[in-house]
This record gives structure tokens, C-alpha cells and sequence, in this order.
């Protein structure tokens, strides 16, 4: 095959595939940001999927189906809000509560649901953009949930460094009784940034079964929310970073399969471990410089005085 | 001069504990107004009334003539009202303007950090501060720190600041300093509140002066009527304030040196020399005071010494055997015991009870192995032989350590220390936060222990302290050993220079009789 | 109480101030009510779907406790619930988060088979130990990269052995699709089945095999460790203030690895005896999420041994009853994971409400 298509399928897909992840790793920095690690995304992203798809068959509407997607996410990440800032549980137990849940729940619900054919969101590709020769297929032809993914990681970073909101909730991460000094609550914000998170991570679970694909299977995320979550610590919690990683991600999944469609003699699970080993290799050489960029409250317990 | 803030029978009870007692006092405007007393006497609760958090249970609060209701920190602060507290409420990993931006109540949706940064800088001008608003606060020294504080309460609005024992972070040239700002501030138009327990500081910068004892005020008296023994007796009460010289056994002519430090070198956390080549000794039964200001390696040489910080160069020598190499465990079996500076947070397990945390001491012990139980009838006992040999109470021994209040962690570690013989015992601080009477059996303590023939390593801000117990006191600065005085030859001046300046020159004699 | 006993039990702690019910009924009631609590829930949960619950608890008393047959299997699932609660629970007294059971039951497993087919000549009395030893040994190794890393550069063992499970379950993959593959076993993808050497001896002609009688022999050593020993305080120590650990002398990097190898190997021994005695083989997808399981165990029980015995055994009602579910009344065997979740939600929000009341 020509080199050059064959990059430019890779990239391609490389967007394509990151999509559901991006979601996830964009909500989960901003939880994380103020101090609050989510390790149930991946039931967040279940019921997103799940939910999403539910919707969509029922109504033919796949923006309702995105839309009951990201809430269904939300409002299952507030159970793990309860229990982290009610009940100051630690996060992680907390989070494959959320894990379980998803799981058990979305098998629940979605067992009708798994054969049935959807019209979700096809590819749209954006008018003279994405005819550019190269760049014009890879950034400009896809799903409209991907662009609006794409959207959000600029409008993030704004609202974290630039606005008054992001502003709280970086100091709610960094020091609570800090935040409680000026008048803030941080129970509040906190909740609000882990509902976000869900929202996004429901999102995310959305595009998945409605637009990357059209279909419903028990457990169809496959870890996805995990990644999300190891890579809000690539990203040292840095949204735009987290998007790169995201999208590296994205490119090592699409570099699996069109090596395995050209035939290569890589077993594909060698493929398939690649971003868990990158992730991991990642994490090995910047640890320490993750330690100093860490919010200085996550993972600490809630206490009664918050 | 008017009143600025009247409180009129204030009372606050945590179930049986009376607080605050029907406290009334008047601060006048444009004053500096000092409140002393010891630590128990109701300070820091009446603070917490006027800052909002806590309601008081009865009596009333007149700020300015009207009467308010402090009912939370915004109430607090929207009646002008700022305190800057002992423990910064700064984001160290966020920069100036950041954290000012936090406190500011008219920050716009999008931050304008320009402005903000403006007028940081304006502030910082006319109080003499120099901060650089873009710094990150961490890489800022507390003093710095400090004034950040104040010019979030400037940018507040605030008209009346209440310091909480703000020197206890600063240098002495930075004390000078800090009374500079506080007087430029009063001319400004703004009242101080001054809390400390430090005689001298109160007496160079106040106005007025009031003392508090257990939870009651004593009086108020303007600083051209006050004296130090007028003040200290307001504060203990009818306790003498004597100074006592101790009794204490002869150190052992010509002994072998326990501890012997040559050309030692290190660096702190933020990787700068901390110890410079440092050089002394410590006999057996003596104790070694170390006079020197906080942040001039005192930290840094019990932590070598110990084991927890690494050396850079130069030798330790424990009782004849070479000890800069070893490991922790290595160094505690030789025979070092340490009263950390922070018990809680460095020699205590917080979800652990008394009981357990006596054991601790026990862990690094040669004689049993790891796969035998832990002797919890030694660990038991330690704190019976202590309220047995100098009177000072224990709290119970199944209660939780995170349960108790600093002061009881405190004699819990000390007590754990000193129930088992060692060469050497590095104290660190070991009274800071004590009442008087807490205080003195802590000494005693020492005292006895060093009878017994430990060599003690005595870190102490209280330059009194050192000069009752200790057998020599060595001065510290910048890491180096700038000087060893005997208390019965030394004085006072001479240790002050040398701790703040390094050096004691004949010039420095002159200048200060003329 | 002798002398050398602690005045207060293990863990507990705030409590001990006001205990006016005894510590330990305490907590079983706690349980109790979060068990009931969760059970109520379920059912609405069942009925908001249109599902029976009544019908479903039904279904999971047939399946678990109504026969000999169904209460031989519970135990069966107990053996790694209990050993990858084991995982979970020895480094979480030194503060660490260990999530990647999976992994480790995977390389235990992947080392056993090994092991099994490249000796399975060998008669069962040598060939047995030397599988339980592999079984361990990968587990341990396992574990153990996330442990070194975490002692040595302080890399999150969380995040590490999350992604180290995932990696272990492609290399098993691999493996049977790839140089384990059975060759005489058409397109099926897993190992030939082991020699009857190499099977672990069960109990009657239940599926309990000798892994019930590892569980809980560890489960024993667990307790005696924690209670009896120096090495159980240090350990306390470690979880409960490393800075004072460290200057009283205690080599933490030394316990975070040693306590995530074995929690390792105890999770690779899950592995070894779910190939040796419920598969004989090799093959994907051996684990039904035990790792997280575990984790479950472990956190409802507070890394307590008994309590880890006893709620592995209600975990593995629910679990074995829940396979029924798809049988007896059509419900998807996932969806005791509901139930599982809400438990520790129930569990988890009392530890909050006791932490209050101090």
C-alpha cells in the first residue's frame, strides 16, 4: 500500500478512535483538578453507551440519545460523589462501586437492546475543509460528537486558567480550607466537577455506540474509561496534554488495524498492549515531574469540616 | 481617640471547657494593641469569634460604633475584619496573582490578571514588600508569604488586621521589619490587633496591651504603664516568675566525646547548603544548646545526624563508630533517640492509640525479630514511668493519638524518648506550645536525662531556655558553627549578633553602649 | 489479657473512646445493615425494570444454597475471592491500592500452565508444589514491577497495576492463540488440556479443590502476620504514617515491595488453581473479574481475616446464584454485580457515617 494513504488512514482513524476516550480524559481532568479521582468512569461510559443507545433506538434521535447519554453519566458519577464527599470514602473504593454498577446495570438494560440496528451520527464532513489534500480527510471528516470533542479542549483549558470558576476549582484541588477561607464551598464544586466528569465520560460512552459504531454489547467499552483515567496523569493534568495523549492512544488502536488489515505478521495483541505500554513507558519516564504537578488534595479524604 | 472595636461580655463554652469567660475589651482606632498570654488563655478562640468561626454564646461585638453579627468568615471579612493567621491560607503551587485573585470579591468572570497584577505591585510598593506577583508561592520565603497575606486583607478592604503570632515564622531583622509595616499600616488609618506570647516583641510595638489568663481578661494597660514584670506577672499569675538556675552533676573531665561532627555538609529540600563543613563535639552528660535562627541548618543536622537527611561530605562519629554512612535503623540501634520538632506528623501514627504509638521506639530494636510479637507491656509502661517520675499526666492508653490535642501527643513522644537510655537525644523544640508548667517538667526531664549520661542536642528558639539548661550553647548561621559560649560567661547581646549576623566584632561593642 | 496482647483490637481505633457496643458487633451490624439496605435497593431496582426480584432471589437460593451441588460451588468461588481479597488487602496495610488482580491471577495462571505442560510427566506429589510455586512466582512478579516501581520512582501502583492487568490479559491471549495453542484442538483458542498429574486433587466429586485449603491457610497466616508479629505493626505503621515509619528506622521501600509480591502470589495462586482444577487448561477469560472482586472483599471486610472469609462466602452466593439468573428467570449473570456494587456503596457510606460521629 502507498505509505502515504496508509499514514493518512492511520491519523485518520487515530481521531476517530480517540474520540470516546477524549470525552472521558477531558472530564476526568477536570474532576481530578479538584481533587477528585473518579476510577468508575468506566461505568460512567457504560451507561452513556448504553442509555445513549437505549434513546436513539427508541426515538430516532441520535443528539437525544447523546444528550440522555452524558446524563446518565452524570448522575451515576454523583453516587461517587456522595460517597467520596458526604461519606469522605476513599476514591477508589468509591469508583469500582461506580464500576460494578455500570456494569451490571447497563448488562441489565441494554440485554433487548443488542441486536437492534440505530441511524446515529454519521460521518459529516465539513464543506472545503476536508477536501484539503492529506489534512483535509483527517481532521475534517467526521462525526459531529468528534468536533464538538474537539471544541471542548480549547473551551477547557479556558475555563480552568482563565475564568473565576476554574479558578475555584483549581484551589479547591490544591488546598480546601483555602478555598472554605475565601468563601467558597468546596463541596459544592467538588460535586460539580465530579458531575461533569460523569457528563463527559456518558458522552463519551455515547459516541461509542452511536457513532463510532451503531450497536449495543455488555461491556462494549473495554477498559476505555481506565485509559481515560491513567492518561488525565500522563497529561499531569493538563487538559490540552491529556488531549495529546488521548489522541496517541487514538493512534496506536488505528495503527492496530490497518496493520492487521495489511496482513502483518504482528500478532494483534502485541498491538492491541501497545497503548497500555506506552501509557505505562510514559508514566515511567516522567514520574517525577508528575508528582509536582499532582493536585496536592486528590485522593485525600473529605473531612467533616469540608 | 474612639473605639474601633468594643466587645462587650463575650463568652464561648465547649461543653465544660469555659473558653472565653465575659471577655470585654476596647481596641482604639490607629492602634496597635497587643493581646499575651499563654497558650490555653483563650487567644486563639476569641480570634476565631471575630473571624466567624465560631458564634460566641453570649455577648455582643461594636465594630466602628454599630454593632455586628460575625456569623461566618464572608460576615467577618464584609465588616472589615482580616486576620492573618499563623499557618498561611496561600496555594503554594499557584502564583501571587492567583491567590489574591481567590480572595478578591470582585474578580469578573475571565480574570484579569494584568490588573490584578497592577495593583499587587502598587501595594507592594508603598509597604516596601517586593514581591514579584508571577512568583509561584512555593518557591517564596514565609516572610514573603506573610505579606502576600496582607495585601490580600489590603485588597479586602479590610480596616482592622489581627496578627496571630506573626514573628513566629521570621527572622529577627524580618521582626524589625514586620513592626515597620505594622506602623506604616496604622498611619494608613488601619488597627491592629497583635497576639503573642513574646514580652519583648509586644513591648517595642504596641500601643496597648492586654492580657488574657485562663479564658478571663486580666487588665489592658498602655505601654507607657507597662514593664515587663508588671506584664508577666498579669500572665502567670500569682506564680513567681523566677528564673531558676538548675542543679545538675558535673560533666566527666576529659571523657571521650559521644557525638563528634567534623566538616559535616548538606543541602535542604529545595537543594541549597545547608550544613557548611559544620564542626563540634558533645561530651557525655552535657547538653549542647543550639542557639540560631529557624532556617540556618538546625533541622538539617538532626536529620543528617539521624540518618533521614544525606550527607554530603564530612564525618559522624556515634560513641567512637562512624555513622554518616548508616541507615536509620542502624543509627537509633547505636543509640540516638529523637523528640521531633512536628510529633504528630513525624513521630506519631495518627490512627494508632497511645498504647501503640509508645511502641514505636521499640521497632528499630536489635533484640527481637520481626516474626516475634511486640512487648506491649514495655510499651505500656513508659507512660506510667513517666507521670510516676516527674508528674505530668498521660491520656489514657486505648484512645486514639489523632483523638488528642498536640500538647498530649507531645508528652506522649517525649515520654517515649526519654524511657529508654540512649548516647545520644536530639530534642528539637521540645517545649514549644507547652504551658509554663508542662514547660518546666520537660526540662527537668532533660536535665535528668542528661544526669544519667546522655549527650543531648537541644534545639530551642528560646534563647531563656537555653541559657538555664544548656552546659554550652553553639550558635548557628548559615550552616556553620559561628561560635560556642558558656552561659555563666556569655550574654544575651552577644549570641543575638552572633545569631543574626554571624559574627560579633568590637564594633558592634561600640555601637551599642553608645 | 496477657501481657502481650494489645489492650485494644487491631484496627480500631476512633471508636475505642465510646464504645458503649462491643467493637465487633458493632461492625457486624453495621454489615447487616448495609446488606439489608442493599438488598432493598436491588429490588427496586429490579422491579423499576419489570423484573421479579422476588423471583430472582428465588433463582439465587436454588443456585447457591438450595443443594450440595450449589454449596460445593459456592466455596469453589471462594477460594479467589479470598485470595484475590488477600491481594488486595496485604498492601493496602502499608497504604497501597492494588487493582491489578486480574493481571496478576493471569500471569499466575499463564506460569502454572507452563509449567503443567512442559513436565506434566512428572508424578502429582513433585509436580503439584512446583505449579503452586509457579502459580506464585508469576503472580508475585507480577505484583512486584508495580511494587518496585512504586518504591523506587513513587509511580502510582493504582494506575501501574491497572495497566499491567490489561497487558497480562493480551499476553495470555497471545499465548493461546500463539505458541500454547492446542493442536489438536481445531480453532478453539486455548492450551491442550493439562495431564492428569497435573490436575488439582478435589474433595469428593465437588469442584472444591485443594486451593480452599491455600485460602485459607493463608487467610490463617494473614491473621497471625497482622496480630502476632512485628512485622503486622510495622506494616500498620507504614499505612498509618509512613514520615514516622521512616524515622523510626522502618525500610519502607523494602515492605511496599515485599507486601505487593505477595499479595501477588496469592493472586497467581487463584490463577494457578482455576487452571488447574476448573479449566485443566489454558484458556482466555479465566478470570470473571476476581481481581475486582477481591478488591470488593477486602474493602467490605476493612482487610479484616475473618471478614474477609465471611464475605467472600456471601460474595460467592450472590456470584454463583447470579450464574443462575440467566437460566432461571433470564436476567443477565451481570447483574449481581448491581447488587455487589450497592453493598459497598452501603458499606462504604457507613465507614463515612462512623468516621462522623467521632
Amino acid at each position: 500500500m502507498d505509505p502515504i494513504l496508509f499514514i493518512q488512514f492511520v491519523l485518520t482513524g487515530a481521531f476517530r478512535s480517540a474520540t470516546p476516550v477524549l470525552y472521558t480524559t477531558l472530564g476526568q481532568t477536570v474532576n481530578e483538578k479538584t481533587g477528585v479521582a473518579n476510577l468508575g468512569a468506566e461505568g460512567c461510559m457504560l451507561m452513556g453507551a448504553c442509555v445513549g443507545f437505549i434513546v436513539t433506538a427508541q426515538t430516532g434521535s441520535g443528539w437525544l440519545g447523546a444528550l440522555a447519554g452524558a446524563l446518565a453519566g452524570g448522575l451515576l458519577s454523583l453516587l461517587h460523589g456522595y460517597l467520596v464527599i458526604n461519606c469522605g470514602a476513599n476514591q477508589l473504593a468509591s469508583g469500582l462501586t461506580l464500576m460494578f454498577l455500570g456494569l451490571g446495570l447497563t448488562a441489565l438494560i441494554g440485554r433487548p437492546y443488542v441486536s437492534t440496528q440505530i441511524t446515529g451520527f454519521d460521518v459529516v464532513p465539513i464543506p472545503v475543509l476536508s477536501d484539503i489534500p492529506f489534512i483535509g480527510p483527517i481532521l475534517f471528516r467526521h462525526d459531529v460528537l468528534t468536533y464538538l470533542a474537539y471544541l471542548l479542549i480549547p473551551a477547557i483549558w479556558f475555563f480552568l486558567y482563565r475564568t473565576r470558576w476554574g479558578l475555584s476549582l483549581r484551589a479547591v484541588g490544591e488546598s480546601r480550607i483555602a478555598a472554605f477561607s475565601t468563601g467558597r464551598n468546596p463541596a459544592l464544586i467538588a460535586y460539580a466537577a465530579v458531575f461533569f466528569g460523569g457528563l463527559m465520560a456518558g458522552l463519551g460512552g455515547a459516541q461509542l455506540s452511536l457513532a463510532y459504531t451503531h450497536f449495543w454489547v455488555e461491556g462494549m467499552t473495554q477498559g476505555a474509561g481506565f485509559i481515560a483515567v491513567a492518561l488525565v496523569i500522563f497529561g499531569m493534568w493538563h487538559p490540552v496534554r491529556a488531549a495529546a495523549g488521548a489522541l496517541l492512544y487514538g493512534g496506536a488502536v488505528s495503527l492496530q488495524l490497518q496493520l492487521q488489515t495489511l496482513g502483518v505478521g504482528i500478532s494483534p495483541f502485541f498491538l492491541q498492549m501497545l497503548p497500555y505500554v506506552l501509557t505505562l513507558a510514559i508514566l515511567l519516564v516522567w514520574a517525577r515531574a508528575s508528582n509536582r504537578a499532582m493536585p496536592a488534595e486528590l485522593g485525600r479524604v473529605f473531612s467533616r469540616q469540608t | 481617640m474612639t473605639d474601633f472595636l468594643v466587645l462587650d461580655g463575650i463568652t464561648k463554652r465547649f461543653g465544660n471547657l469555659v473558653a472565653n469567660d465575659q471577655i470585654s475589651l476596647r481596641i482604639q482606632k490607629q492602634h496597635v494593641h497587643a493581646l499575651l498570654g499563654e497558650n490555653g488563655a483563650g487567644k486563639s478562640t476569641l480570634m476565631k469569634i471575630l473571624y466567624g468561626v465560631y458564634k460566641p454564646d453570649s455577648g455582643t461585638i461594636m465594630l466602628d460604633g454599630k454593632v455586628v453579627n460575625i456569623h461566618s468568615p464572608q460576615a467577618s471579612r464584609a465588616a472589615g475584619i482580616g486576620m492573618v493567621f499563623q499557618s498561611f491560607m496561600l496555594i503554594p503551587a499557584f502564583t501571587v496573582i492567583e491567590n489574591i485573585a481567590l480572595s478578591l470579591r470582585d474578580v469578573g468572570i475571565v480574570v484579569d490578571e494584568r490588573k490584578i497584577e497592577h495593583d499587587i505591585r502598587e501595594i507592594s510598593d508603598k509597604y516596601r514588600f517586593d514581591i514579584d506577583p508571577r512568583a509561584k508561592v512555593w518557591q517564596l520565603p514565609l516572610g514573603a508569604q506573610q505579606k502576600i497575606e496582607i495585601i490580600k486583607l489590603v485588597m479586602a478592604g479590610a480596616r482592622l488586621l489581627i496578627f496571630d503570632e506573626p514573628t513566629s515564622v521570621l527572622a529577627p531583622h524580618e521582626v524589625e521589619g514586620l513592626f515597620d509595616i505594622f506602623s506604616r499600616l496604622r498611619s494608613d488609618g488601619y488597627t491592629i490587633i497583635f497576639i503573642s506570647h513574646k514580652l519583648n516583641e509586644v513591648l517595642s510595638c504596641s500601643n496597648e496591651i492586654t492580657v488574657l489568663r485562663g479564658g478571663r481578661v486580666v487588665g489592658s494597660v498602655a505601654r507607657a504603664d507597662a514593664t515587663e514584670s508588671i506584664l508577666v506577672s498579669m500572665i502567670v499569675g500569682d506564680k513567681t516568675a523566677d528564673s531558676r538556675t538548675y542543679d545538675r552533676k558535673p560533666i566527666a573531665k576529659g571523657a571521650a566525646p559521644v557525638l563528634e561532627v567534623r566538616d559535616l555538609s548538606a543541602k535542604d529540600d529545595r537543594n541549597r547548603q545547608a550544613l557548611d563543613s559544620i564542626s563540634f563535639n558533645i561530651l557525655p552528660g552535657e547538653i549542647l544548646g543550639i542557639a540560631g535562627v529557624s532556617g540556618n541548618g538546625q533541622k538539617e543536622l538532626g536529620e543528617v545526624i539521624q540518618g533521614v537527611r544525606p550527607a554530603l561530605s564530612g564525618s559522624i562519629q556515634l560513641a567512637g563508630q562512624e555513622i554518616i554512612h548508616a541507615s536509620i535503623a542502624q543509627i537509633l540501634r547505636t543509640g540516638v533517640n529523637c523528640v521531633p520538632e512536628d510529633p504528630l506528623r513525624q513521630g506519631a501514627v495518627p490512627v494508632m492509640s497511645v498504647e501503640e504509638n509508645l511502641a514505636l521506639s521499640d521497632v528499630s530494636s536489635a533484640k527481637e525479630r520481626d516474626w516475634q510479637r511486640m512487648n506491649w507491656a514495655t510499651a505500656r509502661s513508659r507512660a506510667s514511668w513517666f507521670t510516676e517520675k516527674f508528674g505530668l499526666k498521660m491520656p489514657r492508653l486505648n484512645v486514639a493519638i489523632e483523638a488528642l490535642s498536640g500538647g498530649n501527643v507531645q508528652r506522649i513522644v517525649f515520654a517515649r524518648e526519654l524511657s529508654s537510655p540512649a548516647k545520644l537525644l536530639l530534642a528539637y523544640y521540645p517545649t514549644r506550645g507547652l504551658d509554663i508548667h508542662a514547660a518546666e517538667i520537660v526540662r527537668l526531664a532533660l536535665l535528668d536525662y542528661r544526669d544519667q549520661g546522655a549527650a543531648i542536642l537541644l534545639i530551642s528558639e528560646d534563647l531563656d531556655e537555653l541559657f538555664a539548661i544548656a552546659d554550652r550553647i553553639m550558635v548557628m548561621y548559615h550552616g556553620r558553627n559561628v561560635g560556642e559560649r558558656l552561659p555563666e560567661q556569655a550574654d544575651v547581646q552577644q549570641i543575638g549578633y552572633l545569631m543574626t549576623d554571624g559574627k560579633y566584632t568590637p564594633e558592634q561593642v561600640v555601637e551599642n553602649v553608645s | 489479657m496477657s501481657a502481650n496482647t494489645p489492650s485494644l483490637p487491631m484496627l480500631a481505633t476512633w471508636q475505642a473512646r465510646t464504645a458503649s457496643i462491643s467493637q465487633p458487633l458493632r461492625r457486624v451490624l453495621g454489615f447487616v445493615g448495609a446488606f439489608a439496605l442493599a438488598l432493598i435497593l436491588f429490588s427496586l431496582v429490579l422491579l423499576a425494570l419489570g423484573k421479579d426480584p422476588i423471583a430472582a432471589y428465588q433463582q439465587i437460593y436454588q443456585g447457591a444454597l438450595a443443594d450440595d451441588y450449589g454449596r460445593s460451588e459456592v466455596i469453589v468461588k471462594m477460594i479467589p475471592f479470598i485470595l484475590c481479597a488477600l491481594a488486595v488487602a496485604i498492601p493496602a496495610q502499608v497504604g497501597l491500592v492494588n487493582v491489578g488482580g486480574e493481571g496478576q491471577i493471569y500471569i499466575g495462571a499463564l506460569f502454572a500452565s507452563v509449567v503443567a505442560l512442559a513436565f506434566g510427566d512428572l508424578p502429582a506429589p513433585i509436580l503439584i508444589p512446583l505449579l503452586v510455586i509457579a502459580g506464585m512466582v508469576g503472580g508475585g512478579l507480577w505484583a512486584g514491577i508495580a511494587g518496585v516501581l512504586k518504591a523506587y520512582i513513587s509511580l502510582n501502583e493504582t494506575i501501574c497495576s491497572l495497566l499491567l492487568s490489561y497487558i497480562a490479559n493480551l499476553i495470555v491471549e497471545y499465548v493461546i492463540y500463539g505458541p500454547l495453542k492446542d493442536p489438536g484442538g481445531s480453532n478453539w483458542a486455548y492450551s491442550a488440556r493439562f495431564s492428569d498429574n497435573a490436575i488439582l486433587p478435589m474433595f469428593g466429586d465437588t469442584r472444591i479443590s485443594l486451593g480452599i485449603v491455600f485460602a485459607l491457610v493463608a487467610v490463617g497466616i494473614y491473621f497471625w502476620v497482622l496480630n502476632y508479629t512485628r512485622w503486622g505493626y510495622k506494616m500498620r505503621v507504614i499505612g498509618g504514617n509512613a514520615e514516622a515509619a521512616r524515622r523510626s528506622g522502618i525500610q519502607i521501600k523494602r515492605y511496599i515491595i515485599m507486601t505487593m509480591i505477595i499479595g501477588g502470589a496469592l493472586a497467581g495462586l487463584a490463577g494457578m488453581v482455576e487452571v488447574t482444577a476448573i479449566q485443566e487448561r489454558l484458556r482466555g477469560g479465566i478470570s470473571n473479574g476476581y481481581g475486582y472482586i477481591g478488591f470488593l472483599v477486602a474493602w467490605i471486610a476493612q482487610q479484616r481475616p475473618i471478614g474477609i472469609v465471611v464475605i467472600a462466602a456471601i460474595l460467592g452466593i450472590i456470584s454463583v446464584g447470579g450464574d443462575w439468573l440467566q437460566i432461571g428467570v433470564n436476567l443477565p449473570a451481570s447483574t449481581v454485580n448491581i447488587l455487589m456494587a450497592f453493598i459497598l456503596f452501603f458499606i462504604l457510606r457507613n465507614q463515612g457515617m462512623q468516621k462522623k460521629e467521632a
